[in-house]
């Protein structure tokens, strides 16, 4: 053992940069593996602890009733926007609840549904924005005791009017600081409101989340009484939840009004189930930065060809000096001995620094995260240490036994003649053979998404893309060969060299070559990938040129008819097209029709004037007829029961949805029936998706399955009393959309008015200093509040509408200040507006902002998806220094002869350089070899289940960038083994060689 | 210092010293060497291993720098050139013949034989000159192989063909025939011998091979870097000849050490 040991150390001292990089690769790989496992391991533990909180989401109470239905509660669930409070519960209940015996405590309040302006980055997720609403109960009590206890300020019954109590997750989006303000809007317009307290809730239920406020206080905010539509009631000890639920709910059942109960039996189910959604679809992305999956698993799938690069390549090179040994009489045992002892070394040693790195980046990351601080990174230690170690000593088992077994295998004699000179070599033509098989089977795994078997969805696009990947690196050796000569000519021409000593230089190494380059590729690849499939996944989402200014949607009646006229004479306005806006489901869809996920029965249902709206010349939205004759379609849309509708939905099944076909959907809300139209034609509009989104036009937050257009009339006789709600705006040039809010308002109450100096809100807000006692301005009041946007030259000051009447603010205060906030943070184009005191609430939405800022956040989440990509490439580039260093050292006898023949040492610093270059090259045509078709699958499969029209669009400029960075790489990782080449003189070079030989 | 070694002969070597080591393990390879090598002479330097004949061919080419004395090619000091000026130099000067040959797998025969001229870019001024060395060489339909496919002696001609494609002033060849049976070894001789009388070259081989040596018209004997015998084959009608008294000096000088 004491000559393998010093055989060792003598190699390592040796050939210490190969050693170095070795154990950098292995660390590399270990890190990321605890990285990738410790973080899902910790988002999955987080669901576990976060049910173990769910237990006291209602406190020390045991139930929570509410008013209506089981369906309606899921209903109001899904809902979002501003509501009336829900029907009150029977008195004759509430009654007999505070005087049951069994009941320790009941508090009885008036829920409504309001929404509040969230000023900071609440929202991380992709899909939401500044500007957006943040729907939440505003919750009446009259108990003298808080449902939970207060973590700061004061009850409802101490604090002033227009001061609420939120409850602690609702503190983060909302404000922190007890005196901080926020706009609340409820069905009387838009309110500036302070927090006077702040209450401890173990866990965030969306539906629990509420706004406290006392009766009088409501019924300022929401115009409507405060009658009992919720109770929290504790039980005395002993009595059965479910028992006295059930109970409950058949008596309000019989009283005439139904109520739905929940424990917190219910909210642990929920915090369990989001927790498995969490670590099964990957979305703890969204809540743990680090864990993007596939990224992750490629980034350590490059580390483990840097470490099979390094080692076999380490353990190949040396099969001379093993012939000598065996020769010497080492037997075939004591050689394996050598191979595994170092292999085991140097895993230990990767293993350990990885352990060290994995769990440095697990803690930085995690401390980076609210919602994770404090939690304890030791508790699956074990895990993370196993499967680091089954990460580092694996890869290395592998890397050493194809060349182990070629060593033994190896008589004495064979290892001994074993010659180092080069000569160019060809991949077996099987390779070439299998290697297309397998890269034609990735585009087969699109056909996954036609099946309806969940099975073939989940297992067909992951082997495609397994197949593809191995037939890229059974190609390899074919692309090296054909690429080299094509390539030789650029590096020959840029380092000043005949292309002839460059043409076979990367075959002559063609296995070292095609190892380095598949490291290379998997990075690379990668990037191509997600930049292609990326940038064409968000052009179907992409508001078009041609779209409305703005979107605005009057509450809570809508428009009258007769005063529709008078809204394309709002001062700013161009022109209007109204629309009556419903929510119903499709209806009697076949089994044939895949539902669920991403996919849902819920559809955005408008009736309006078609071509006003897509007409090919005056639409104010550009549109293109997929199917069907645009003209002969809105002839049929005016004559009565005929729809178009959008190619999302024909997308899903062209059999069901397409012209002449029935389409039948379910209203969804009270009284409920099944509507029946025929598809006259099926639309592209660009961006309906989030525009719709943006402008709040859907149900919820929840996604539908597509648009349906049908006429005024017919949306009228089909919804009796339904009004013009949402109006699609085009603005004349100069225009700020927000500033339309009032003049509309106005036309509709015409006692609104901007809130007073003196009013209570106001007051608050002209009391603030301009700036912060940070010496930061204040948004709220400072020379940025009031910020608007014009439709040019936005950033301005906000030109005021002609028509718009009211007060202006004298010193601006709270004029389009965020509320409550003064943080400094980026709000974006998002500037809320000045409270308004009215029956009326106008939302506008301004297109053209929220369109920059879906560009902005999708941007954002291509770069994020980018990083693992290129941190993987930057790890595959120790796999090119390594492939340089060896090459370089190979060829010293092939260096010292060209040096002796008169290549100056400048020469050999460019011939190694472009060597180095050639590497970057061939890996640039493999990244896009794999990525571009690799991309094209995902986007086939991603259109088909989002439901949008496949577009392919190559960003070839961010493509050259990415892939002259990585030539710059391979150029820069040459750099150390080309000057150590040219440093030496040639006979140095000759005699290494020689002795190499 | 200006010596005699800038006159205008091809080769000339004054004073020469190289040793490798340090202090107690330091091996004297070349010590006080003197030579001159006349235009279209062609020069053997015999000696046993170890005397210092490779080490005495490496620095006439340049390819190590002497710790005394002077080399100088063509009239120019090796010394006065730096790193680069040198090598530029040795692409034109000097052609190198080695002993394995030392030919670039990768490179076919044709791009082997034009690798001077290739490393400088120069390819055009003598490309046609390829035509008649390879006729010359008989290697005319080896054109595109590559050096695997090629015998030893067929690869040792290329190795020729490279080492006069850029017409140097003086060829320098190590052991050409080492790797090469006596067959080929001759054929080698010889056709390195017409090349010197048709071309006028200056050539310097070293070899520790009477048979080789013979073909040279002046033999320097070598033993521990010392010249220790001028010889002139005119002298001796064979090699075999040659190749006794090759011994009997160096028994000779053996007792004088003694």
């Amino acid at each position: 053992m004491s000559l393998i040991l010093k055989l060792l150390a003598k190699q390592f001292q040796r050939r210490w940069l190969c050693t170095l990089l070795t154990v950098a690769a292995l660390a590399a790989a270990v890190a990321m593996v605890i990285v990738v496992v410790g973080g899902h391991d910790v988002a999955f533990t987080r669901g576990n602890l976060d049910a173990e909180k769910a237990k006291q989401a209602l406190g020390r109470f045991d139930l929570l009733v509410i008013s209506g239905t089981d369906e309606d509660a899921q209903a109001d669930q899904r809902r979002g926007g501003t509501s009336p409070p829900a029907p009150a519960i029977s008195e004759e209940i509430v009654s007999r609840l505070q005087n049951d015996p069994r009941v320790r405590e009941v508090i009885t309040c008036c829920a409504a549904k309001v929404e509040c302006c969230p000023s900071g980055p609440i929202f991380r997720t992709a899909m939401h924005r500044p500007g957006m609403l943040l729907s939440c109960q505003l919750a009446a009590v009259t108990a003298k005791q808080p449902p939970q206890e207060l973590v700061a300020g004061q009850w409802v019954d101490a604090i002033p009017d227009y001061s609420v109590v939120i409850d602690k997750q609702m503190a983060f989006p909302l404000g922190d600081a007890v005196g901080s303000s926020f706009q609340l809007i409820s069905r009387t317009g838009r309110h500036d409101v302070t927090i006077g307290g702040v209450l401890d809730s173990p866990f965030p239920i969306r539906r629990l989340q509420a706004i406290y406020v006392c009766p009088k206080t409501f019924t300022r905010l929401t115009g409507q009484p405060a009658a009992t539509n919720r109770i929290l009631i504790d039980l005395a000890e002993g009595v059965s939840r479910n028992e006295f639920a059930d109970e409950l709910a058949g008596d309000a059942r019989r009283a005439g009004t139904p109520v739905h109960i929940e424990s917190a039996d219910d909210y642990i189910e929920e915090a369990k189930r989001w927790a498995s959604f969490r670590t099964s679809h990957g979305q703890s992305g969204a809540f743990f930065p680090l864990l993007r999956n596939a990224e992750m698993n490629l980034a350590i799938l490059a580390a483990l060809f840097v470490i099979f690069n390094t080692f076999s390549m380490g353990v190949q090179e040396r099969m001379r000096q093993w012939g000598v040994l065996r020769a010497v009489g080492m037997t075939r045992l004591g050689l394996l001995t050598l191979i595994a002892v170092e292999g085991f070394l140097l895993a230990t040693l990767g293993w350990g620094i990885g352990v060290g790195a994995g769990y440095w980046l697990m803690r930085e990351s995690l401390s980076q995260l609210a919602s994770f601080a404090g939690y304890d990174l030791t508790i699956h230690v074990g895990l993370w240490l196993t499967l680091g170690a089954v990460t580092a000593y694996g890869a290395v088992f592998l890397a050493s036994i194809i060349p182990a077994i070629g060593a033994v295998r190896k008589r004495p004699l064979d290892a001994m003649t074993g010659t180092a000179r080069l000569r160019a070599t060809k991949g077996p033509r099987w390779m070439i053979l299998l290697g297309l098989l397998l890269v034609a089977l990735n585009p087969l795994s699109v056909l996954s998404y036609q099946l309806p078997d969940a099975w073939a969805d989940r297992t067909l696009p992951p082997l495609g893309i397994l197949a593809s990947l191995v037939g890229f690196v059974l190609l390899l050796p074919s692309i090296v060969i054909l690429c080299e000569r094509i390539f030789s000519h650029v590096a020959g021409a840029i380092f000043r060299l005949d292309h002839r000593l460059l043409r076979k230089q990367l075959s002559a190494n063609l296995w070292r070559v095609v190892g380095c380059l598949s490291a290379l590729t998997v990075g690379l690849g990668l990037f191509v990938t997600i930049q292609v499939w990326g940038r064409s996944m968000m052009v179907p989402f992409m508001v078009p040129e041609r779209c409305p200014d703005a979107v605005v949607t009057v509450f809570p009646g809508g428009v009258p008819d007769e005063k529709l006229p008078e809204i394309n004479r709002v001062p700013g306005v161009e022109s209007a097209v109204p629309m009556i806006l419903q929510h119903p489901a499709l209806a009697n869809l076949p089994d044939t029709v895949p539902v669920g996920g991403i996919i849902t029965r819920d559809v955005i249902y408008i009736g309006t004037d078609a071509p006003a709206m897509i007409g090919d010349d005056k639409g104010i939205i550009a549109c293109s007829f997929l199917r069907g004759d645009p003209a002969e379609a809105y002839r049929l849309l005016n004559e009565g029961r005929y729809c178009l509708i959008t190619d999302s939905l024909y997308i899903r099944c062209p059999e069901c949805f397409d012209v002449g076909k029935t389409l039948n959907l379910d209203t969804l809300d009270p009284p409920r029936r099944t509507l029946t139209y025929t598809i006259v034609g099926v639309i592209r509009m660009k961006g309906w998706h989030l525009l719709t989104m943006s402008a709040q036009m859907r149900r919820g937050l929840s996604r539908v399955g597509g648009m349906v257009l049908t006429s005024a009339n017919t949306a009228r006789a089909d919804y009796p009393g339904a009004n013009n709600k949402t109006f699609w705006l085009n603005l004349t040039p100069g225009t700020d959309a927000m500033s339309l809010e009032f003049p509309i308002v106005k036309l509709l109450d015409p006692n609104a008015r901007l809130a007073s100096p003196d009013s209570p809100s106001a007051s608050r807000a002209a009391s603030r200093p301009a700036h912060r006692p940070d010496g930061k301005p204040d948004l709220r009041t400072g020379p940025l509040a009031g910020m608007g946007r014009s439709r040019e030259g936005r950033g301005g000051p906000p030109p005021r509408a002609a028509g718009a009447s009211g007060p202006r603010r004298p010193g601006g205060p709270g004029r389009g200040g965020p509320p409550g906030r003064g943080r400094g943070m980026d709000l974006g184009d998002y500037s809320p507006q000045p409270p308004i005191e009215s029956n009326v609430y106008c939302r506008v939405t301004d297109t053209a902002a929220m369109t920059r800022a879906i560009v902005r956040r999708s941007e954002g989440i291509i770069q994020a998806l980018t990083f693992y990509p290129l941190l993987a490439l930057g790890l595959a580039s120790l796999a090119v220094v390594n492939t340089m260093i060896l090459s370089v050292r190979v060829r010293n006898w092939e260096s010292g002869v060209l040096r002796s023949l008169g290549l100056t040492r400048s020469g050999l610093l460019r011939y190694v350089l472009a060597e180095g270059m050639l590497i970057g090259l061939l890996a640039c045509v493999a990244s896009l070899a794999f990525g571009l078709p690799a991309s094209w699958t995902g986007i086939l499969g991603t259109s088909h289940s989002m439901g949008v029209s496949p577009v392919y669009v190559i960003p070839w400029a961010t493509l050259c960038l990415g892939l002259a960075a990585a030539v710059v790489l391979c150029i820069l990782a040459a750099v150390a083994p080309a000057i150590w080449a040219a440093t030496r003189t040639p006979l140095k070079l000759l005699q290494e060689g020689r002795a190499a030989e | 210092m200006k010596s005699s070694v800038t006159d205008s002969s091809p080769v000339a070597v004054e004073n020469l010293s190289k040793s490798f080591g340090r202090e107690h393990t330091m091996v004297q390879a070349i010590a006080e060497v003197s030579l001159q090598v006349q235009a279209g002479e062609h020069l053997a330097v015999i000696g046993p291993s170890g005397s210092g004949k490779s080490t005495l061919l490496h620095l006439i080419a340049g390819l190590t720098s002497p710790d005394a004395g002077h080399v100088a090619v063509g009239g120019v000091d090796l010394a006065s050139m730096n790193d680069r000026r040198l090598t530029l130099f040795r692409r034109q000067h000097i052609g190198m013949i080695f002993q394995s040959y030392n030919l670039i797998p990768t490179l076919t025969v044709e791009d082997n034989i034009l690798l001077p001229l290739l490393l400088g870019k120069g390819r055009s001024r003598r490309d046609g000159h390829i035509d008649v060395l390879l006729d010359t060489l008989g290697l005319t339909d080896r054109r595109r192989h590559r050096p695997d496919e090629l015998s030893g002696g067929e690869q040792q001609r290329v190795a020729i063909a490279r080492a006069l494609i850029a017409d140097p002033t003086v060829i320098l060849a190590d052991e050409p025939t080492g790797n090469l049976d006596s067959l080929n070894g001759q054929k080698l001789c010889e056709m390195i011998s017409k090349l010197r009388k048709e071309q006028k070259r200056t050539i310097i081989t070293v070899t520790h091979d009477p048979s080789v040596a013979i073909w040279a018209d002046r033999v320097l004997v070598l033993r521990d870097g010392w010249i220790v015998e001028t010889l002139s084959t005119d002298s001796y009608s064979t090699s075999k000849e040659l190749g006794e008294r090759f011994l009997e000096v160096l028994s000779r000088d053996a007792e004088t050490v003694a």
